[in-house]
C-alpha cells in the first residue's frame, strides 16, 4: 500500500490549474474528462513521480461547507515544503498571491499561510 | 487575526518559549544537513548547540521529533538515494555519505527504503527506461 495522491478540494478547477501551475509552479501530471469535472492532478516540478494533489471539485455540498469552514478560521487545507521561505514569500506577493499569515517562527519551522484563489488557505513552510 | 494565527501563536508560546534555545537547536540540526558525511558524534552537535548530551538529545527531539542520530541516518539515506539515482555505484554511495562498511549501509538501506540499494537502483533505471 503506497500514498500516491493527497487529494485538495477546490472550487473550480481551471482557475485551480491555472493557479497551481503558472503561480505556484507545479506541473500538470494527468487529467481525464469525468462527466462535467476532470480527474486532474499536479505535481511539484521537483518531484515529477511524487505524491500527485488531485484538484478536486467540490461538487458535494457538505464538501463545500467544510472548505468554507476551514477557510474563514484561516486554517490551511493543505501544506507545501520550500527551501526558502522568505524568496517564496516575496516571489508570490510579487505574482499577486494574498497572505493571510505572513512569514512566522513556529519552534524550528518558519511558516506563511495564502489565498489559493479557489477556495482554501495553504501553508509553506521550511524546516529550519 | 484568524483562528489559526492565534492557535499558532498559542501553540508557539506553549511549547516553543524559548525562541533563543531553538536557535542553537537549528544551528546543531543545520550541521547535520551540510556535514552529514563527517562523523558527527552526539558530543559535536551537542556541543554546537551548547548543551549537554542528554538535554540536547531531549530538546532536538521535542523541536524535531525524532532524535539526532536518528535524523543522520535520514539525512544520509535521502543521500544515498540522491546519489544512486544518479549513477553512483553502491560502494561509492556507502563512501560518500560517511558509512565505513558496505553491510551496515545496505541494511540500513533496506530498512529505511524496503529495497537493498542495488534492487532500488535497478528499479529506478528500469523505470526510466521505460518512461
Amino acid at each position: 500500500m503506497k500514498i500516491r495522491l493527497k487529494s485538495l478540494l477546490v472550487n473550480d478547477q481551471e482557475k485551480a490549474l491555472q493557479f497551481y501551475t503558472e503561480t505556484l509552479g507545479f506541473i500538470k501530471k494527468t487529467e481525464i474528462p469525468m462527466g462535467e469535472h476532470r480527474w486532474l492532478t499536479v505535481v511539484a516540478r521537483e518531484e515529477p513521480d511524487g505524491v500527485e494533489l488531485v484538484l478536486e471539485p467540490t461538487a458535494f455540498p457538505p464538501a463545500q461547507t467544510f472548505q468554507q469552514a476551514l477557510f474563514d478560521a484561516g486554517i490551511p487545507y493543505t501544506a507545501f515544503e520550500v527551501d526558502n521561505l522568505d524568496e517564496e514569500y516575496e516571489r508570490l506577493l510579487a505574482a499577486g498571491v494574498v497572505f493571510s499569515m505572513p512569514p512566522a517562527m513556529m519552534g524550528p519551522t518558519r511558516l506563511a499561510v495564502f489565498n489559493d484563489t479557489c477556495g482554501n488557505n495553504i501553508q509553506i513552510y521550511q524546516m529550519l | 487575526m484568524t483562528y489559526y494565527q492565534k492557535q499558532v501563536q498559542h501553540l508557539r508560546l506553549r511549547c516553543f518559549p524559548n525562541q533563543a534555545l531553538v536557535n542553537r537547536l537549528i544551528k546543531a540540526k543545520q550541521l547535520i544537513d551540510t556535514q552529514f558525511a563527517e562523523a558527527l558524534p552526539l558530543e559535536t552537535l551537542a556541543r554546537e548547540a551548547h548543551l549537554s548530551p542528554f538535554y540536547f538529545i531531549r530538546l532536538f527531539r521535542l523541536c524535531y521529533g525524532t532524535t539526532p542520530h536518528q535524523y543522520l541516518t535520514t539525512v544520509r539515506i535521502r543521500e544515498a538515494k540522491r546519489l544512486l539515482l544518479t549513477g553512483h555505484s553502491m560502494t561509492d554511495t556507502c563512501f560518500i555519505i560517511g558509512f565505513s562498511s558496505i553491510t551496515s549501509f545496505s541494511a540500513l538501506f533496506k530498512k529505511h527504503t524496503g529495497q537493498a540499494p542495488s534492487a532500488f537502483q535497478k528499479k529506478a533505471i528500469l523505470k526510466k527506461a521505460a518512461d
